[in-house]
Protein backbone atom coordinates (compact mmCIF):
# COMPACT_ATOMS: atom_id res chain seq x y z
CA UNK A 1 0.00 0.00 0.00
CA UNK A 2 1.37 3.19 -1.01
CA UNK A 3 0.92 5.83 2.37
CA UNK A 4 0.85 10.01 1.78
CA UNK A 5 0.01 12.24 4.13
CA UNK A 6 -2.36 14.91 2.87
CA UNK A 7 -3.20 18.12 4.50
CA UNK A 8 -6.60 19.85 4.05
CA UNK A 9 -7.32 20.67 0.46
CA UNK A 10 -4.75 18.70 -0.78
CA UNK A 11 -4.93 15.85 -3.40
CA UNK A 12 -3.69 13.02 -4.51
CA UNK A 13 -3.56 11.78 -8.16
CA UNK A 14 -4.20 8.62 -9.20
CA UNK A 15 -3.53 6.77 -12.44
CA UNK A 16 -3.73 9.65 -15.29
CA UNK A 17 -7.70 10.15 -14.75
CA UNK A 18 -8.54 9.70 -11.09
CA UNK A 19 -8.05 13.19 -8.22
CA UNK A 20 -8.90 12.58 -4.58
CA UNK A 21 -9.24 16.01 -2.87
CA UNK A 22 -9.14 16.31 1.17
CA UNK A 23 -12.28 18.51 1.57
CA UNK A 24 -12.61 18.11 5.23
CA UNK A 25 -11.01 17.17 8.50
CA UNK A 26 -12.68 16.32 12.09
CA UNK A 27 -11.60 14.63 14.44
CA UNK A 28 -11.94 11.08 13.08
CA UNK A 29 -14.11 11.92 10.12
CA UNK A 30 -12.14 12.89 6.61
CA UNK A 31 -14.33 13.99 4.32
CA UNK A 32 -12.92 13.03 0.72
CA UNK A 33 -13.85 14.25 -3.14
CA UNK A 34 -12.97 11.90 -5.75
CA UNK A 35 -12.91 13.35 -9.54
CA UNK A 36 -13.34 11.00 -12.36
CA UNK A 37 -14.19 10.03 -15.44
CA UNK A 38 -17.96 9.00 -15.43
CA UNK A 39 -17.79 5.05 -16.36
CA UNK A 40 -15.32 4.72 -12.96
CA UNK A 41 -17.23 3.17 -9.78
CA UNK A 42 -16.83 4.36 -6.66
CA UNK A 43 -18.04 3.14 -3.35
CA UNK A 44 -17.47 2.68 0.15
CA UNK A 45 -15.33 -0.68 0.63
CA UNK A 46 -17.54 -1.87 3.11
CA UNK A 47 -20.68 -2.03 0.68
CA UNK A 48 -17.74 -3.50 -2.03
CA UNK A 49 -17.29 -5.83 0.26
CA UNK A 50 -20.83 -6.69 1.21
CA UNK A 51 -21.49 -7.60 -2.59
CA UNK A 52 -17.97 -9.26 -2.98
CA UNK A 53 -19.01 -11.89 -0.20
CA UNK A 54 -22.82 -12.06 -1.53
CA UNK A 55 -21.18 -13.10 -4.82
CA UNK A 56 -18.56 -15.76 -3.11
CA UNK A 57 -22.26 -16.71 -0.93
CA UNK A 58 -24.28 -17.46 -3.72
CA UNK A 59 -21.57 -19.67 -5.21
CA UNK A 60 -20.66 -21.75 -2.12
CA UNK A 61 -20.62 -25.38 -2.30
CA UNK A 62 -22.92 -27.48 -0.03
CA UNK A 63 -25.61 -28.16 -2.18
CA UNK A 64 -26.20 -31.32 -4.04
CA UNK A 65 -27.10 -30.64 -7.98
CA UNK A 66 -30.31 -32.56 -7.55
CA UNK A 67 -31.19 -30.93 -4.00
CA UNK A 68 -30.69 -27.55 -6.05
CA UNK A 69 -32.87 -28.56 -9.00
CA UNK A 70 -35.48 -29.84 -7.01
CA UNK A 71 -35.61 -26.10 -4.63
CA UNK A 72 -35.62 -24.03 -8.01
CA UNK A 73 -38.37 -26.79 -8.97
CA UNK A 74 -40.13 -25.83 -5.91
CA UNK A 75 -39.96 -22.37 -5.43
CA UNK A 76 -40.64 -21.89 -9.40
CA UNK A 77 -44.13 -22.63 -8.09
CA UNK A 78 -44.22 -19.68 -5.94
CA UNK A 79 -43.97 -17.32 -9.25
CA UNK A 80 -46.24 -14.39 -8.91
CA UNK A 81 -46.64 -12.84 -12.55
CA UNK A 82 -44.91 -11.44 -15.38
CA UNK A 83 -41.82 -9.50 -15.01
CA UNK A 84 -41.88 -5.83 -14.13
CA UNK A 85 -39.54 -3.02 -15.55
CA UNK A 86 -37.20 -2.85 -12.54
CA UNK A 87 -34.59 -0.01 -14.40
CA UNK A 88 -35.08 3.46 -15.47
CA UNK A 89 -32.41 5.17 -16.89
CA UNK A 90 -31.65 9.04 -16.14
CA UNK A 91 -32.94 11.61 -19.08
CA UNK A 92 -30.49 12.43 -21.66
CA UNK A 93 -29.97 16.37 -20.45
CA UNK A 94 -28.05 14.69 -17.34
CA UNK A 95 -25.86 12.35 -19.34
CA UNK A 96 -23.50 15.82 -20.53
CA UNK B 1 -11.90 -14.28 -25.57
CA UNK B 2 -13.07 -12.35 -28.93
CA UNK B 3 -16.75 -13.18 -30.14
CA UNK B 4 -14.72 -15.00 -33.08
CA UNK B 5 -13.36 -17.20 -30.88
CA UNK B 6 -16.40 -18.07 -28.90
CA UNK B 7 -16.31 -22.32 -28.31
CA UNK B 8 -19.57 -23.68 -29.60
CA UNK B 9 -20.03 -25.99 -26.81
CA UNK B 10 -17.84 -26.62 -23.40
CA UNK B 11 -18.03 -29.13 -20.57
CA UNK B 12 -19.54 -28.03 -17.48
CA UNK B 13 -19.42 -29.68 -13.76
CA UNK B 14 -23.38 -28.94 -13.57
CA UNK B 15 -24.53 -29.34 -16.88
CA UNK B 16 -21.97 -31.82 -18.40
CA UNK B 17 -21.56 -30.52 -22.07
CA UNK B 18 -23.63 -27.65 -23.36
CA UNK B 19 -24.14 -26.06 -26.40
CA UNK B 20 -23.04 -22.57 -26.34
CA UNK B 21 -24.97 -19.77 -27.92
CA UNK B 22 -23.57 -16.42 -28.70
CA UNK B 23 -26.77 -14.92 -28.72
CA UNK B 24 -26.84 -15.99 -24.94
CA UNK B 25 -23.42 -14.72 -23.67
CA UNK B 26 -22.94 -11.79 -21.98
CA UNK B 27 -19.74 -9.81 -21.87
CA UNK B 28 -19.05 -8.29 -18.13
CA UNK B 29 -16.92 -5.23 -19.15
CA UNK B 30 -16.51 -4.86 -15.53
CA UNK B 31 -16.26 -8.14 -13.31
CA UNK B 32 -18.49 -9.53 -11.05
CA UNK B 33 -17.18 -8.25 -7.87
CA UNK B 34 -14.55 -10.75 -6.75
CA UNK B 35 -14.17 -12.72 -9.66
CA UNK B 36 -12.26 -10.23 -11.60
CA UNK B 37 -10.63 -12.43 -14.11
CA UNK B 38 -13.55 -13.99 -15.85
CA UNK B 39 -15.95 -12.11 -18.31
CA UNK B 40 -17.86 -14.12 -20.50
CA UNK B 41 -20.48 -16.45 -19.20
CA UNK B 42 -23.57 -18.05 -21.09
CA UNK B 43 -27.25 -17.04 -19.58
CA UNK B 44 -28.54 -20.68 -19.47
CA UNK B 45 -32.33 -21.71 -18.94
CA UNK B 46 -32.87 -23.89 -15.93
CA UNK B 47 -36.56 -25.50 -16.80
CA UNK B 48 -39.14 -25.09 -19.41
CA UNK B 49 -40.76 -22.20 -18.13
CA UNK B 50 -38.51 -21.54 -14.97
CA UNK B 51 -38.39 -17.94 -13.51
CA UNK B 52 -34.82 -18.83 -12.52
CA UNK B 53 -31.85 -19.24 -15.00
CA UNK B 54 -28.37 -19.71 -15.01
CA UNK B 55 -25.32 -17.95 -15.40
CA UNK B 56 -22.63 -20.27 -16.56
CA UNK B 57 -18.74 -18.66 -16.69
CA UNK B 58 -17.13 -19.37 -20.41
CA UNK B 59 -13.84 -19.64 -18.34
CA UNK B 60 -14.20 -21.49 -15.05
CA UNK B 61 -16.34 -24.99 -16.17
CA UNK B 62 -17.21 -25.28 -12.12
CA UNK B 63 -18.46 -22.03 -11.98
CA UNK B 64 -22.47 -20.79 -12.31
CA UNK B 65 -24.61 -18.37 -10.35
CA UNK B 66 -28.90 -18.60 -10.10
CA UNK B 67 -29.77 -15.54 -11.28
CA UNK B 68 -33.88 -15.01 -11.46
CA UNK B 69 -35.94 -11.34 -12.47
CA UNK B 70 -37.14 -11.06 -8.65
CA UNK B 71 -40.65 -9.05 -9.81
CA UNK B 72 -41.43 -12.27 -10.97
CA UNK B 73 -41.72 -13.41 -7.20
CA UNK B 74 -43.79 -9.87 -6.48
CA UNK B 75 -41.10 -8.43 -5.44
CA UNK B 76 -41.24 -4.48 -5.44
CA UNK B 77 -38.03 -3.55 -7.28
CA UNK B 78 -36.96 -0.77 -9.33
CA UNK B 79 -33.62 1.81 -9.49
CA UNK B 80 -32.11 4.17 -11.90
CA UNK B 81 -29.06 3.13 -13.29
CA UNK B 82 -26.36 4.94 -12.17
CA UNK B 83 -24.37 7.08 -14.55
CA UNK B 84 -21.26 5.00 -14.77
CA UNK B 85 -23.52 1.97 -15.93
CA UNK B 86 -25.00 4.29 -18.46
CA UNK B 87 -21.50 5.23 -19.95
CA UNK B 88 -19.91 1.59 -19.29
CA UNK B 89 -22.67 -0.11 -21.03
CA UNK B 90 -23.67 2.50 -23.66
CA UNK B 91 -27.62 2.41 -22.48
CA UNK B 92 -29.68 5.34 -22.98
CA UNK B 93 -32.67 4.06 -22.75
CA UNK B 94 -34.57 1.85 -19.99
CA UNK B 95 -35.60 -0.75 -22.89
CA UNK B 96 -32.10 -1.63 -23.65
CA UNK B 97 -31.76 -2.67 -20.14
CA UNK B 98 -31.94 -5.89 -18.54
CA UNK B 99 -31.82 -7.03 -14.85
CA UNK B 100 -31.10 -10.33 -13.37
CA UNK B 101 -30.41 -10.97 -9.48
CA UNK B 102 -28.05 -13.38 -8.07
CA UNK B 103 -29.97 -16.02 -6.26
CA UNK B 104 -28.41 -17.99 -2.60
CA UNK B 105 -30.12 -21.07 -1.55
CA UNK B 106 -28.97 -22.22 1.96
CA UNK B 107 -28.04 -25.69 2.37
CA UNK B 108 -29.96 -26.38 5.05
CA UNK B 109 -33.73 -24.45 4.30
CA UNK B 110 -33.43 -23.93 0.44
CA UNK B 111 -37.05 -22.82 0.10
CA UNK B 112 -35.66 -19.64 2.23
CA UNK B 113 -33.54 -18.45 -0.38
CA UNK B 114 -32.77 -14.34 -0.76
CA UNK B 115 -31.92 -12.65 -3.88
CA UNK B 116 -29.45 -9.73 -4.27
CA UNK B 117 -30.91 -6.10 -4.84
CA UNK B 118 -28.41 -4.41 -3.88
CA UNK B 119 -25.82 -5.87 -6.52
CA UNK B 120 -27.99 -6.42 -9.21
CA UNK B 121 -26.23 -7.49 -12.73
CA UNK B 122 -27.60 -5.39 -15.69
CA UNK B 123 -26.95 -5.99 -19.11
CA UNK B 124 -27.56 -4.11 -22.57
CA UNK B 125 -30.54 -6.23 -24.50
CA UNK B 126 -28.42 -5.66 -27.74
CA UNK B 127 -24.61 -5.82 -27.28
CA UNK B 128 -24.87 -8.08 -23.71
CA UNK B 129 -22.73 -5.57 -22.67
CA UNK B 130 -22.50 -6.71 -18.82
CA UNK B 131 -21.70 -5.58 -15.00
CA UNK B 132 -22.81 -5.67 -11.70
CA UNK B 133 -24.22 -2.75 -10.15
CA UNK B 134 -23.69 -1.30 -6.46
CA UNK B 135 -26.91 0.40 -5.12
CA UNK B 136 -27.93 2.26 -2.80
CA UNK B 137 -27.21 0.50 0.47
CA UNK B 138 -29.68 2.32 2.69
CA UNK B 139 -32.10 1.23 0.42
CA UNK B 140 -30.96 -1.96 -0.95
CA UNK B 141 -30.38 -5.51 0.89
CA UNK B 142 -27.41 -8.34 -0.28
CA UNK B 143 -30.51 -10.54 1.12
CA UNK B 144 -34.01 -10.21 -0.04
CA UNK B 145 -36.51 -13.87 0.46
CA UNK B 146 -37.53 -14.39 -2.73
CA UNK B 147 -40.16 -15.86 -1.52
CA UNK B 148 -42.14 -14.92 2.28
CA UNK B 149 -42.26 -16.98 5.33
CA UNK B 150 -46.56 -16.81 5.16
CA UNK B 151 -46.38 -18.04 0.94
CA UNK B 152 -44.66 -20.84 2.47
CA UNK B 153 -47.02 -21.90 4.74
CA UNK B 154 -49.86 -21.41 2.84
CA UNK B 155 -48.53 -23.48 -0.08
Amino acid sequence: MLVLSRKLGEKIVIGHEITLTVLDVRGDNVKLGVDAPRHVTIHREEVYQDILQANQQAVKGGISSAKMTESLHKASQFKQQNAGKSVKVPPPETLL
Amino acid sequence: MSQSTLPTQMQTERFGTIDIDPAKVLHFVQPILGFDTLSRFVLLDHEDDSPFKWLQSLEDPELAFVVTNPTLFDIDYDFMLPQEACEALDIHEAQEAQVLTMVTVPEEDPIKMTVNLLGPLVYHADSHQAMQLILDPERYSTKVRLIADDAVAGA
